[in-house]
């Protein structure tokens, strides 16, 4: 064998003294970093194919969603959950407008079968339930309950308001 | 063997691999880099052991190198590939492999290794790059043919011719 190659590789090490420059594995970190965008190039055709479904499902779920709520949900929305019992009272006021409005184009058998029904809903007055209430109920258990009767008479109003759309 | 462990393991010869035929740090360092990224980013991850991985990344940073070299200093490249093809005849008498001589016994190691690193990297390119890889990367004349492009015969007349210019600037050093 070459006597010179022979001597270079017994003294190898001698002859691999020098370090990289410093910070060569950082440098080299970033540079793998960078191109991870270009190896994974095929692979952005798979991501965007999956995030376009991802965002249909989402569409449809919300649509579906959409669709089989009472679209009078919005627009009669619980907006007295945290206020007196006479929100609610104003809020069916309100609403029983609205159906009047809502069922001067219907048929008048229906229109009358949906006007019956929201008067056996209407209250007198906004304070027809606490006439009723019994003497020495404290007034924070009072209004609970006032709360509690106009809830319902409210969410009964929802109720015939979105009969309004069916027909 | 993840990729942190891998550059870290392989990173050192690598880079003087590509240090010995660029000479210039920064471009070695970029030669390394070439060859790991080309490991990472093209999957030839499955290699059977960290030798057969070892040797790929080798050669992927010697042509690279070369390519690198010859971007930077082709001329140089084609002169000496010229000559060849004319001295071809006259150079195969000189082919003897031991015919580099070192000097004195009881020469400090570590002098004789400076001295033959630097009149290595002051030899022309072209026999630089050959040198090394017969003399370092323990390649044969017949590959060294196949990496460089080059004629086997014009690799071995380069290399004798390389050699014999070596031994004499080590020779005239130790001399004085």
């Amino acid at each position: 064998m070459d006597e010179l190659r022979s001597y270079i590789q017994e003294n190898r090490e001698l002859f691999e003294t020098e370090a990289p420059p410093q910070g060569h594995q950082a440098r080299f970190e970033e540079r793998l970093a960078k191109s991870g965008l270009k190896r994974k190039r095929p692979g952005v055709k798979y991501l965007i194919y999956s995030s376009a479904a991802a965002l249909l499902l989402v569409v449809l779920t919300i649509g579906i969603r959409f669709v089989k709520e009472d679209p009078l949900a919005g627009v009669f929305a619980d907006s007295c959950a945290d206020g007196a019992h006479t929100c609610y009272y104003n809020q069916i006021r309100k609403i029983s407008s609205q159906i009047e409005y809502d069922t001067r184009d219907l048929p008048e058998f229906k229109r009358q079968e949906i006007l019956m029904n929201m008067k056996s809903l209407m209250p007198a007055s906004a304070h027809e339930f606490s006439d009723m209430l019994p003497e020495g109920i404290s007034s924070k258990e009072a209004e609970r309950l006032n709360k509690e009767y106009y809830k319902q008479l409210y969410e009964g109003m929802i109720e015939i308001a979105s009969l309004t759309n069916q027909t | 063997m993840n990729q942190t462990a891998l550059y870290r393991e392989y990173h050192k010869p690598i880079y003087h691999t590509c240090l010995r035929i660029l000479r210039s740090p920064m471009d070695a360092e970029e030669c390394m880099q070439d060859a790991f990224m080309k490991l990472f980013t093209e999957g030839k991850m499955s290699f059977i052991n960290n030798k057969a991985c070892y040797a790929w990344l080798r050669k992927v940073a010697v042509r690279g190198a070369i390519d690198r070299l010859r971007s930077l200093d082709y001329q140089c490249f084609k002169e000496a590939e010229t000559i060849d093809g004319k001295v071809m005849q006259v150079t195969a008498a000189d082919q003897d492999p031991d015919l580099f001589r070192l000097p004195g016994e009881k020469s400090d190691r570590e002098v004789l290794v400076q001295t033959i690193r630097e009149q290595l990297d002051a030899l022309p390119s072209g026999y630089r790059t050959i040198l090394s890889l017969y003399l370092f990367e323990g390649y044969d004349f017949e590959e060294i043919a196949e990496i460089t492009g080059l004629q086997p015969v014009s690799v071995r007349s380069q290399y004798s011719r390389g050699r014999k210019k070596l031994q004499s600037s080590i020779n005239e050093i130790w001399m004085n």
